[in-house]
């Protein structure tokens, strides 16, 4: 008896993680570690760094057969939804839902600054093309460029599902260090006398703009890209929701419970698809370190578009606002709001940055359908 | 690595030019509905004039105080509006902050007191903050 007693525990030792055990999922795991020490500490987009951090951690347990790719497995089927494009669309609905397009309605050139900052994601798609990535995946990691997470991993599951993992860390990192990356490109790019523009009041928006609004821009988008319809519509969804005001029930689920729900599944299983043997080759870095230059590219598009708009209206559009154009809203535009309070303290920049900054959220929109329709 | 690169530019000049056809054609439309939905403001009451007129009457009195400033010749120049009392507060506050950096009561003149930019008065801006907080 007492033999078979010590067969089974060293049979339980010989199968446990500490026997088996790679040692590339100890670096995995302490590569989600200091993730989940910059989600926790440091407050880098936590909402949705802290689920892909521990599912990254999830799915690198030696013998757990835990990752998106075990079939099977919970995370597998929460995976699906990623695979198959659902969550990505739901996020947005509930983005729909808290974005006020007014600034853009308000002031419709705007979506110029919106469209500019989207020359990042195509100059990093050569970039990629160039360091060896094939067309497909090239595309996916130009729409880092787009600092829109969903768009991001909307784009990547169906272009390269591959690269799913490395590209929503990368995407999810420079968004939260969008305060950091931006103000030096903005600085250099700008001179005292640009950053110094106060610009004028916006007009009001009527109810009857923001409620046509959404209804416009769906039709208009889908028709031209019809592969953005389903992040713009669902986008757009949203927001009617928001302007009608009679589905109020309607708004506020989408905005916090279902999105919440959302954000959970999606984390968690766009982290589990980081397995040592998808995250831990060359390709990752590469990836990270074309991102950030998606993400500065894309901060200098939308300055330089500004700048031009300054010289058209001779002075009237501060051009710090182009930087918002990228989307990761709202701090896109809380930046062009620093940045040029650092030059006249009683600017007030943000509305007018919020402008281009909504419009950025639909002008990757619009790309992300872009390369989907080219390279699909 | 063999690198297709014109379909590389393809893409690339395809892209920004979908990208912003998209957007342009977002644009006028727009701005076309403003002007519609604009017009319709109008034709249905004097709230839109009236809006207008309001930010007509307000530079008024700025252009009265270079006429008013001359005439008593003043030991000092303010802005049109701020009283003596304001001045006299004014005044003090700066001698109090003078004398806390240590400097002498005599070695410095109020010479004139104007308003800072009016874009955004203080309160206005605090408003603002608080309200985009959210943001």
């Amino acid at each position: 008896m007492f033999s078979t007693i010590v067969g089974t525990i060293s049979e339980i030792l010989t199968n446990s993680g500490f026997c088996q055990v790679q040692w590339q999922q100890l670096v995995m795991l302490l590569i989600s570690m200091v993730l989940i020490y910059l989600a926790v500490a440091k407050g880098y987009e936590p909402l949705l760094l802290l689920p892909i951090a521990f599912g990254m951690l999830l799915a690198n347990l030696p013998m757990a057969n835990l990752s998106s790719y075990n079939e099977g497995s919970l995370i597998y089927y929460l995976y699906q939804g990623v695979k198959m494009g659902i969550y990505p669309p739901l996020i947005f609905l509930g983005i729909g839902c808290m974005t006020d397009f007014g600034p853009l309605i308000a002031n419709p050139k705007s979506f110029l600054l919106g469209a500019a900052a989207q020359g990042g994601i195509f100059l990093t798609f050569i970039g990629a093309l160039a360091l060896g990535f094939n067309p497909q995946q090239a595309g996916s990691i130009g729409i880092i460029g787009g600092a829109d997470g969903p768009t991001a991993i909307f784009t990547t599951s169906k272009l390269a599902p591959e690269l799913l993992g490395s590209i929503a860390v990368a995407a999810y990192s420079y968004m939260a260090l969008v305060p950091i990356i931006q103000p030096p490109i903005m600085k250099l790019l700008t001179t005292k006398k640009e950053r110094s523009v106060v610009m004028g009041q916006l007009r009001p928006v009527s109810k009857l703009e923001k409620i046509v609004f959404p209804i416009m821009v769906t039709i208009i988008v889908s028709f031209i890209v019809p592969d953005s319809a389903a992040l713009v519509g669902m986008l757009m969804l949203g927001n009617l929701f928001k302007e009608s005001g009679v589905v109020d029930r309607l708004s506020k689920t989408a905005q916090n419970e279902l999105m919440n729900i959302i954000t959970i599944f999606l984390g968690v299983s766009v982290g589990a698809t980081a397995t040592y043997d998808h995250f831990l080759v060359p390709e990752t870095l590469k990836i990270i370190v074309l991102g950030l230059i998606a993400f500065c590219f894309g901060t200098a598009c939308g300055v330089l578009f500004g700048k031009l708009m300054y010289i058209i209206t001779g002075g009237k559009v501060n051009p710090l606002i182009g930087s918002a154009g990228v989307s990761a809203v709202p701090m896109a535009a809380r930046v062009a709001q620093k940045v040029g309070q650092q030059e006249v303290p009683t600017n007030y920049l943000l509305m007018h940055a919020m402008g281009p900054n909504v419009a950025g959220v639909i002008g990757s929109a619009v790309a992300a359908g872009v390369l989907i329709n080219i390279l699909g | 690595m063999n690198v297709d690169w014109m379909f590389a530019l393809t893409v690339l000049v395809t892209g920004v030019l979908v990208v912003f056809l998209v957007l342009v054609l977002l644009v006028v439309l727009i701005m076309l509905m403003g002007k519609v939905v604009g017009s319709f403001g109008k034709q249905g009451g004097s709230s839109a004039s009236g809006g207008k007129a309001s930010p007509q009457a307000q530079p008024a009195p700025k252009a009265a105080a270079p006429v008013a400033n001359p005439q008593p010749k003043p030991a000092m120049q303010t802005d049109d509006g701020i009283g003596d009392e304001v001045i006299a507060v004014i005044s003090a506050a700066i001698a109090a902050i003078m004398q806390d950096e240590g400097v002498p009561a005599g070695s410095y003149t109020v010479k004139s007191v104007k308003r800072a930019r009016e874009a955004r008065p203080a309160w206005a801006m605090a408003g603002m903050q608080q309200n985009t907080r959210p943001f």
